[in-house]
C-alpha cells in the first residue's frame, strides 16, 4: 500500500511538473496560473498559451498516466497468465494488428469503417485490426483443448509475423511521407492526446484493469500449475480465455489512440515485482501505479528533448532497456550469491 | 490622267511601303528569343561567354582568352570544355564541334544534394529515362515527352501526365528508383541518359547504372535560379534549345513581374508567412520554397538553417510567437481535376490547426504538380491578391498550359479547377 500510495504521490508531483515542460515557451508560474485560473473557471482557453497547457500538455499527461497504467497492468497479468516473463500486452499480437490497421489507413486513407478519414481512419482501422490476432488467440484456446501457455504464446509470434510482413509490404510501397507517420506510429506518441480520447482510453482501463484485478486470486492460483488450479476448481482455459479477451480489449483500445509504446508492458511489472512480489492482489494495482509514473516521467523527458521533442516510445526504450537489463542482471546475481 | 498615274503610284508607294513593315514587325515578332543572361545557366563546359546559348560567341570568347592571356578560371568558368585543366586551342577545336551539335562527349556541371560535380554525357541524349516529378515536369515543358521512354511507377496524375500513361516503368512504385534490371531493359531499347533530381535520395544505385554505360544527369529543378538554369541545359542536352528557351523567357518574365511588384511592397504591408512541404514540414532556409515565399515579398518566419523540420501533431514549437505569421502556405501535390476537397483538408490541415493563421482563413493549399514558376504565382496571388490580381496565379498557368504543356492545351482551364484550397473553399 505504502508503494502504491508513494507512487500515486509521485505522479501527481509529475503530473504538475509536466504542465510547465514543452517547447512552447511558457514560465512555470505562468502554466500554473493558466492551470488553475482555467481549472477554476476563472478564465476560458481563449490564448496560444492557454491551449497549450490546457488542451495539449495536461490531456497529453493525463494519457500518459492512463497509458503507463493501462500497459503494465495488462502486462503483469499476462506474465503471470502465461507464466512467461518476456509476455507482455503485445505477445497476444495486438500491436501488429494494430500496425497493419494503422498503415493502411495512413499511406492508402482507406479506413474499415465508411465515410471515417484521418485520424479518425487511424484509430478505427488499427483497434479493428488489432483485435483480429486476439481473436485467433482466444478461438484457440476455446476450441483446442489443453492449449498450453506455450503454444497460447508462439501463436501470437506467428501472427505477428504476418502482420508485420503485410505491414512490411505497404510500407515498401509507400510514400516517403506516409512512411515518416508510420514509423511515427509503430514507435508510438502521446501527442494526439485530446480531452475526447483521454476519456475513452481513461474508461477502459479502469474497467479493464478492475475486470483483471477481479481474478487476480485465480491468476495466483494459476501461476502455480493448470494441474493444481484444476483441482481447486479453477477452469484454467476458461480464466486464459477471460484474460485475453480484457487484455487485448484494453491493450487495443490504448494502441489505436497512441501507436505501438513498447517496454512499459514488458519492464514495469518486472520492476515492480522486485519490490513488491510476485501476489497478483498488489501486483496488478502496483504496477498500475507504477507504469503511470514510468510512462509519465519518460514523456517529460521525451517532451524535454531536441528541438522539437521526441515520441516518448524512443524514450521508453532507450530508458527502461538498460534499467531491465541493469535489474536482471542484478536479480540473477543475488539468486546465485 | 496624270493624276490617276499618281494616285496609282502613291498608292503602289503605299502598299509596298506597309507590306515591308508588316513583314518586318512579323519577322521581327518571330525572331527567336535571346536571352541577355550572362550568369552561366547553361551548364555545359564550352558555355565560354556564360551565356544561355553554345554558340560561335563561345568560340570568339575563347580566342579571346587565349589570345589576351585572360583569367579564365574566374571570369569564364565554362571555359574549359574538355576538362583538361587548361583553356587552349583543343577547347576551341572542342567548341566549334559542340557548336556543330556533332555527337560528342560533353562536359556539364551536375547537381548532387546541392553541390556541384563535373559530369560527362554523350551527346545528344536521344531516350532518356526520368525520376522525379519536377524533373518530368520541366521535360514536358520543354517539349521533351516523345523522348521520355521510361519514368518511375507510382499513380501519376492521370491530368497531367496523361501523356505517360504508357511510358516503360523503371520502378514498380517508388518515385525515387530506377531498378537496375529495368534500366538494362531500357539500355536495349537504346537508353542514353536518366534525368533526375539533385537529391541523393533519387536514384542510389547511379554508379550501377553509368556501369551500364546510360548517364545518370542530375538537375536541381526546384529553386528559382537553378530550375531555369535546368532547362535550359536539358534543352541542349535534348536538342530542344528553341523550346527550352522560350520556357526560360517565360520563367525569367514571371520571376521578374513578381520581383518587380514584390519591390513595391512598403515595409509596413509586407506579410509573414511559414510554408510547408509533404503532410507536416515546415521549409527552413535551405527549403526552395523560402526562397519562393519570400521572392513573392513575404517574410518567411522560420529561419532555421534546415532544408525542414518536421512539425506532429502534439508538437509544440511552432506555436510560439515566433512562427505566428499571417499565412501558412501548403505545397501539395494533389489531383489536377476533381480533388476530394475534404480529405485533402483535413489530412494537411489536422497539423495546423492551432495556428492563428490557420483559424483566421490564411491556411492554403497549393498544388505542387505545376511547375515551380506557376506555384510561386499562387503564391503571390494567396498573399497579395490586391497587388498581384485575384487569379494571377491561373493566368500564369493557362499561360503554361497552353504554351508548353501540349497534353493538357486546349482541355484544361485553369480557372474551372481548384490548384488552391483554402478556407473559403472549403466554407
Amino acid at each position: 500500500m505504502i508503494f502504491i500510495a508513494a507512487c500515486c504521490i509521485l505522479t501527481f508531483a509529475l503530473l504538475c511538473v509536466s504542465l510547465s515542460i514543452g517547447k512552447y515557451e511558457l514560465s512555470v508560474t505562468e502554466s500554473y496560473r493558466i492551470f488553475i485560473n482555467i481549472l477554476f473557471g476563472r478564465n476560458k482557453v481563449v490564448t496560444m498559451a492557454d491551449e497549450v497547457v490546457w488542451e495539449m500538455r495536461l490531456p497529453r499527461s493525463m494519457m500518459a498516466v492512463s497509458v503507463g497504467a493501462g500497459l503494465s497492468v495488462a502486462g503483469a497479468a499476462m506474465q503471470s497468465l502465461l507464466k512467461n516473463p518476456l509476455a507482455d500486452p503485445y505477445t497476444t499480437g495486438v500491436s501488429s494488428g494494430a500496425s497493419f490497421g494503422a498503415s493502411i489507413a495512413i499511406v492508402y486513407g482507406f479506413c474499415l469503417l465508411p465515410s471515417i478519414t484521418g485520424q479518425n481512419a487511424i484509430i478505427v482501422n488499427a483497434f479493428l485490426l488489432s483485435l483480429i490476432p486476439s481473436a485467433v488467440m482466444v478461438a484457440l484456446n476455446i476450441f483446442k483443448k489443453n492449449t498450453t501457455a506455450t503454444t497460447t504464446i508462439l501463436t501470437g509470434i506467428a501472427i505477428m509475423y504476418v502482420f508485420s510482413a503485410m505491414t512490411a509490404m505497404i510500407k515498401l510501397l509507400a510514400k516517403p511521407e506516409s512512411l515518416s507517420e508510420v514509423y511515427i506510429w509503430s514507435v508510438g506518441t502521446l501527442g494526439k492526446a485530446t480531452w475526447d480520447n483521454i476519456g475513452v482510453v481513461t474508461t477502459v482501463v479502469i474497467s479493464g484493469s478492475a475486470l483483471l484485478m477481479l481474478v487476480s486470486r485465480h491468476l495466483n492460483v494459476s501461476t502455480s500449475g493448470d494441474k493444481l488450479a484444476a483441482t481447486l476448481g479453477i477452469n484454467i482455459n476458461a480464466l486464459r480465455v477471460y484474460l485475453l479477451v480484457v487484455i487485448s480489449f484494453m491493450t487495443s483500445a490504448i494502441v489505436s489512440f497512441t501507436g505501438t509504446i513498447g517496454f512499459v508492458g514488458l519492464a514495469v511489472p518486472h520492476m515492480v515485482r522486485r519490490i513488491i512480489g510476485s501476489e497478483n492482489r498488489y501486483l496488478l494495482p502496483a504496477s498500475m501505479a507504477f507504469g503511470a509514473v514510468f510512462l509519465l516521467l519518460c514523456d517529460i523527458i521525451a517532451r524535454s528533448v531536441g528541438t522539437t521533442g521526441l515520441p516518448v516510445g524512443t524514450i521508453t526504450a532507450l530508458f527502461g532497456g538498460p534499467l531491465f537489463i541493469y535489474l536482471l542482471i542484478k536479480e540473477n546475481k543475488l539468486l546465485k550469491g | 490622267m496624270i493624276d490617276k498615274k499618281i494616285l496609282a503610284i502613291v498608292v503602289a508607294v503605299v502598299l509596298v511601303v506597309a507590306g515591308i513593315g508588316v513583314l518586318f514587325v512579323f519577322n521581327e515578332g518571330e525572331k527567336p528569343y535571346r536571352s541577355l543572361d550572362r550568369s552561366g545557366r547553361l551548364m555545359v563546359f564550352g558555355n565560354a561567354n556564360n551565356d544561355d546559348y553554345l554558340d560561335g560567341e563561345d568560340v570568339s570568347t575563347l580566342e579571346k582568352i587565349i589570345a589576351e592571356g585572360l583569367d579564365w578560371k574566374t571570369e569564364y568558368p565554362l571555359a574549359d570544355a574538355n576538362q583538361d585543366g587548361v583553356v587552349d586551342e583543343n577547347d576551341v577545336e572542342w567548341v566549334k564541334r559542340m557548336v556543330n551539335r556533332e555527337k560528342m562527349k560533353i562536359f556539364y556541371v551536375d547537381y548532387y544534394n546541392k553541390e556541384q560535380r563535373v559530369k560527362s554525357l554523350n551527346y545528344p541524349v536521344k531516350k532518356c529515362a526520368v525520376v522525379g516529378t519536377n524533373m518530368l515536369l520541366a521535360l514536358q515543358s520543354i517539349g521533351a515527352t516523345s523522348k521520355i521512354i521510361g519514368t518511375t511507377g507510382e499513380e501519376k496524375d492521370p491530368t497531367m501526365f496523361s501523356d505517360l500513361s504508357t511510358v516503360f516503368k523503371v520502378s514498380d512504385s517508388s518515385v525515387t528508383r530506377a531498378d537496375d534490371e529495368k534500366i538494362s531493359t531500357l539500355k536495349n531499347d537504346g537508353l542514353n541518359a536518366v534525368f533526375t533530381m539533385d537529391s541523393t535520395a533519387f536514384v542510389k544505385n547511379e554508379e550501377t547504372i553509368r556501369g551500364m554505360g546510360v548517364d545518370v544527369v542530375r538537375m536541381a529543378t526546384s529553386n528559382i535560379r537553378d530550375s531555369v538554369s535546368a532547362v535550359i541545359t536539358l534543352g541542349y542536352m535534348l536538342e530542344l534549345e528553341e523550346r527550352a528557351g522560350r520556357y526560360s523567357k517565360f520563367c525569367d518574365d514571371v520571376y521578374k513581374e513578381i520581383e518587380t511588384k514584390a519591390g513595391t511592397i512598403k515595409p509596413e504591408e509586407i506579410v509573414t508567412c511559414i510554408n510547408v512541404t509533404m503532410s507536416n514540414s515546415i521549409g527552413g532556409l535551405k527549403s526552395d520554397y523560402h526562397e519562393v515565399t519570400e521572392h513573392v515579398g513575404a517574410s518567411n518566419l522560420f529561419k532555421e538553417d534546415v532544408v525542414t523540420k518536421k512539425f506532429e501533431i502534439g508538437d509544440e514549437w511552432l506555436l510560439n510567437d515566433t512562427y505566428d505569421a499571417d499565412f501558412i502556405i501548403h505545397y501539395k501535390q494533389f489531383p489536377m481535376k476533381n480533388p476530394n476537397l475534404t480529405e485533402i483538408w483535413d489530412s494537411n490541415g489536422q497539423y495546423f490547426t492551432k495556428m492563428n493563421a490557420y483559424k483566421n482563413g490564411k491556411y492554403s493549399i497549393i498544388n505542387s504538380y505545376m511547375p515551380l514558376v506557376v506555384r510561386m504565382a499562387y503564391t503571390a496571388q494567396v498573399m497579395y491578391p490586391e497587388l498581384y490580381g485575384e487569379s494571377y496565379g491561373d493566368v500564369i498557368c493557362q499561360y503554361w498550359i497552353d504554351n508548353f504543356q501540349d497534353n493538357m492545351k486546349g482541355s484544361y482551364l485553369a480557372s474551372e479547377n481548384l490548384l488552391v484550397i483554402d478556407s473559403s473553399v472549403m466554407a
